[in-house]
């Protein structure tokens, strides 16, 4: 076999590869859209509302179940099983947090949004998906500074990158980006 | 180590690619696998058939709902051979002898 044999089959091996990469892109952009929602609703209309929160808490993980229910109709992997139980997990905490008492006070919402940046960066772990892993880290970085330096702006900031993170989650929907 | 003569096909290394990306415990859909990799359903079952044959992969049939589904998985033995082969592609490239 002459080398550019071998360099087109290298190359057609990597191509398989991000198309698998790829395949998981519904999935993860819809997710992304969903919460990006949820942050700005949350965020931007009702930041004191507990009832509000509770409801766009529950309505953003039943809508992530179904999307990962969706998903599990085409393809099923490991990582996708060790996803569904890390977020149950976490949403089982973020809704004990929520009933705990009334709307989102800045300390608790702070606490709330390291703990979804943690669980993002572990979802990129799983999914060895630097992208995912390393938005955990900037989501956790931004709220840690925003909160320490500007806390008038704290919410208004927070529905600025759900936001973001709706428009980014759409466009990576239709875009079919990797 | 010689080159997989099965794999060595640019097709069926692309299958095994994709589904060696996704790990040996995943399954795909048969119709979501003819889409990603843009084949059609009878060169895509022929080439699935020769790999399942060879042991590299496994083929089963369920349902989701009332609808039948078939799901294909990479096995053990498939990652193994898959990664000896991209190996050997490698070392080629290199100018390295085994």
């Amino acid at each position: 076999m002459s080398r550019e044999e071998a360099k087109n089959l290298l190359y057609a091996a990597q191509e398989g590869a991000a198309l698998a990469s790829r395949a998981q892109g519904p999935f993860l952009s819809g997710l992304l859209a969903v919460w990006g929602a949820v942050y700005a609703l949350g965020y931007g209309l009702f930041p004191d509302s507990g009832g509000a929160w509770a409801l766009l808490i529950v309505a953003g993980f039943a809508l992530s179940f179904y999307l990962g229910g969706r998903e599990a109709r085409h393809l099923r992997t490991g990582a996708g099983r060790m996803l569904a139980l890390l977020w149950s997990a976490f949403g089982l905490d973020l809704f004990a947090l929520m009933l705990a008492g009334e709307g989102l006070g800045s300390g608790r919402s702070l606490a709330i949004n390291l703990l979804v940046a943690l669980a993002w960066m572990g979802s990129g772990v799983v999914l060895e998906r630097s992208g995912i892993l390393l938005a955990g880290a900037l989501f956790a970085l931004v709220n840690a500074l925003v909160f320490a330096l500007f806390p008038a702006l704290y919410f208004p900031v927070l529905a600025g990158a759900g936001l973001l993170a709706l428009s980014f989650g759409l466009f990576w929907r239709t875009r079919g980006l990797r | 180590m010689a080159f997989d003569k099965l794999i060595h096909q640019p097709t069926r290394l692309k299958i095994m690619a994709y589904l060696a990306r996704l790990g040996t415990d995943a399954r795909v859909e048969f119709n979501k696998l003819l889409r990603d990799l843009g084949l059609t359903e009878g060169n895509l079952s022929r080439h699935l058939a020769k790999l399942e044959e060879a042991g590299y992969l496994r083929v089963e049939k369920g349902f989701v709902g009332r609808r039948p589904r078939t799901w294909v998985g990479l096995t053990g033995k498939g990652r193994d051979a898959f990664l000896a082969h991209v190996a050997e592609l490698k070392r080629l490239l290199e100018g390295k002898t085994p």
